[in-house]
């Protein structure tokens, strides 16, 4: 079995301990298959190297097959349907794995994506399977300043009036749909957030390990308003997710535990019982901001009950939302709780948000180091064009970026330290292969301004694509999809000398520092 | 309303984005220097009120106009309407048309060589019957599998141009002979 991280022992006198290379680690897997042609997954690094690949063809006997009967039965149950197709693009009418919301933090909606120490590329799931893994892509919560982005946190339970119920566990959309849909998660291993303003939302909390705060957006019962409650003191939400143990701190009975008694429910109980309106210092209590405001139009379910909250550094919060059929906005709050209001419209036709289908909506990513997030949905109908912002988490700055495009998906995924890919469907036929963009979130925040385009040098995301170096596994007709991989994100900085602050105006090379 | 420009591509055709800031002509991805002549990058001042979807290059090729001007606006209006039966439902059409193509022609094929240990039981059973009447029935069977394949693809052509929802509930795999009937 191959292994992909380099291991070094470190001689020198200044450290020891192992070296692994960061970029080294898979990035990112170019998806494609034909029905009646070649198909398969090529995987690349952080670097673009090759990482590793699943081949196959329709026809070849003796060799690993992705169509006819001899093949695996997921993929000859499937190969027929336009979710596992790269011969097409999704406009209006169509499932394709390449569509801009098949991709997020939890990887692809209908693949099964590779780790750091696969030896080969992906695999698909039954079409039964992907409808059922979109619903940890519609539910998961932001998490940011986390270098380790191995866990994820989820809240799935739209409009009810007096919790947001949560849950915490590995990142792995299979985790969560077990937990969740099929469980229900009966014995108590959820917790309860008792609402502060009114009703709750779904996968619209935001987790910031670095302040140890989460902020909760809550919604009037369906009206479209917002207002973030801001949580201060939080525990370790990363430790409670992968000891897979929400209640931490009382004695293991191995009874029956109620879901009212749990550490991690006792600890919201008392921060509840400490009040509101801390101060942002507080590490107790819970403060509410005000209501949003001067959102531009409403539509239903996706702007009803999801979108994504950043809770940033100095107290801001920024809030985006897809409104199907009419584009999207961003509302921000200042260091004082106060919205700001419309700070970004992006106008928009006949789209579809998570009222279609689970597969359907706004999704996130954010870079490996933690410093910064994406949020985004499509621009039309199924799953082309993209519409989304940027946000620095160290003071809540905003960038944004859009395509109209009506027949390519465009989707995106963290690559190297904090920088993120662009993968936008083009065919690849005649030996173009996978067309992408980079952008360095650190020097588009130092070249543009706060809620501005996304243009350092003139460059947006969707200008100036690479092609011709990442080959995609089939070589006639072919709109490739892309599937973000699971890697070691904090090997990016604690394998990384010095780095960029935080926040503006700070020294580089202080923080994120390893090594003497 | 106010002069913003705009990036139109011509193939497949729609507008790609919009600016208030000047938007640059693409250049040519293979050479990174000629202007790709398949953008146009155009200043107007168009209606907030009307998709960027309704608006179409003219035929001079220096302005966008609104291909559904008059027509309703708003979801599951005229102009949605319009605008997916004329672009995207043709555009839709084709690729899966195409890709149904190959498909049956792959499940033939595969289907063929799913019979290939037949020849050789045939031939014995010939060789020791002292007749062809094996060997026959075999190349009836591959006979048949082409003639589901042609008319297979007859059927395809057969579907009514831009019916998107035939050509999607379309089963390439199934049709006489082949080793799959059902998908």
């Amino acid at each position: 079995m191959a292994r992909r991280i380099t291991q070094v022992v470190q001689q020198s006198s200044g450290g020891g301990g192992t070296y692994e290379d960061p970029y080294d680690q898979p990035a990112f897997t170019v998806f494609t298959q034909d029905n009646g042609g070649a198909s398969g997954f090529y995987s690349y690094t952080h670097r673009f190297d090759r990482h590793s690949f699943t081949f196959g063809s329709a026809d070849g006997y003796g060799m690993y097959r992705t169509y006819s009967s001899h093949a695996p039965e997921f993929f000859n149950d499937n190969s027929g349907t336009t979710y596992f197709q790269t011969n097409g693009t999704p406009h209006s009418h169509n499932d394709y794995p390449s569509m801009t919301c098949c991709v997020g933090y939890l990887g692809h909606e209908y693949f099964n994506r590779v780790g750091t120490n696969s030896s080969n590329g992906g695999m698909i799931m039954q079409t039964r399977g992907s409808n059922y893994m979109s619903h940890s892509f519609t539910c998961v919560n932001p998490i940011v300043n986390e270098t380790k982005q191995d866990w994820a946190w989820y809240q799935s339970e739209n409009n009810n009036s007096s919790r947001t119920r949560t849950y915490y566990m590995p990142r792995s959309m299979q985790h969560m749909r077990q937990y969740d849909h099929s469980y229900g998660y009966a014995k108590g291993s959820y917790v309860d957030i008792p609402n502060k303003y009114s009703h709750s939302g779904v996968g619209t909390s935001c987790y910031n390990r670095k302040m140890q705060k989460i902020v909760v957006m809550e919604q009037n019962g369906g009206g479209y308003t917002w207002r973030p409650t801001i949580w201060h003191g939080v525990p370790n939400l990363r430790a409670i997710a992968l000891n897979e143990n929400v209640d931490y701190g009382n004695t293991d009975t191995y009874n029956s535990t109620s879901a009212d008694n749990s550490s991690l429910k006792q600890w919201f109980t008392a921060a509840n019982n400490a009040g509101g309106s801390q101060p942002w210092g507080a590490s107790n209590g819970y403060t509410q901001y005000s209501n949003a405001s001067g959102k531009p139009t409403n539509d239903g379910w996706e702007d009803q009950y999801r979108g994504c909250p950043v809770l940033c550094d100095n107290g801001k919060v920024v809030f985006f939302q897809m409104i199907p059929h009419n584009g999207a906005w961003v509302c921000r709050w200042d260091t004082n709780g106060n919205s700001e209001g419309n700070l970004r419209q992006w106008s928009g036709t006949t789209s579809y948000g998570r009222e279609q289908g689970e597969r359907f909506g706004m999704r996130w990513q954010v870079t490996s180091d933690g410093r910064y997030i994406t949020a985004y949905c499509p621009y039309y109908y199924y799953g082309s064009g993209w519409l989304g912002m940027f946000i620095r988490v160290s003071d809540g700055k905003f960038l944004w970026d859009q395509s109209t495009d009506t027949t390519y998906g465009c989707q995106i995924a963290p690559i190297g330290k904090s920088s993120f890919m662009m993968h936008r469907n083009i065919n690849a036929d005649s030996g173009y292969g996978m067309y992408y963009t980079l952008q360095n979130m650190d020097h588009c925040f130092s070249q543009c301004s706060d809620g501005a385009r996304i243009s350092p040098n003139g460059n947006h995301f969707f200008t100036g694509e690479s092609h011709s170096c990442i080959d995609t596994p089939y070589w006639s007709t072919a709109y490739p999809a892309m599937i973000p991989a699971m890697y070691n994100t904090h090997a990016f900085t604690t394998q990384v000398e010095g780095g960029r602050g935080t926040t503006e105006g700070t020294a580089k090379y202080d923080e994120f520092t390893t090594y003497e | 309303m106010a002069l913003k420009y705009y990036l139109y591509r011509k193939d497949p055709s729609c507008i790609l984005d919009e600016d208030e800031n000047e938007i640059l002509q693409p250049k040519d991805l293979d050479t990174g220097t000629t202007d790709d002549p398949n953008y146009v990058v155009i200043r107007q001042d168009l209606d907030d009120g009307v998709p960027l979807t309704n608006y179409k290059l003219n035929s001079a090729g220096d302005a966008l106009e609104d291909v559904f001007a008059g027509k309703s606006t708003g979801v599951g209006g005229e102009r949605e309407t319009l605008e997916k039966e004329t672009y995207s439902i043709p555009l839709g059409f084709a690729q899966l048309k195409e890709s149904h193509s190959r498909s049956i022609k792959a499940r033939c094929k595969d289907s063929l060589q799913d019979i290939e240990w037949k020849k050789e039981r045939a031939q014995e059973t010939d060789l020791l019957n002292g007749n062809n009447v094996a060997m026959t029935a075999y190349a009836n069977e591959k006979k048949a599998i082409r003639d589901g394949n042609n008319a297979k693809e007859v059927e395809l052509e057969a579907i009514a141009a831009n019916d998107i929802e035939a050509m999607k509930s379309f089963n390439p795999d199934s049709f006489t002979g082949s080793n799959r009937q059902t998908n």
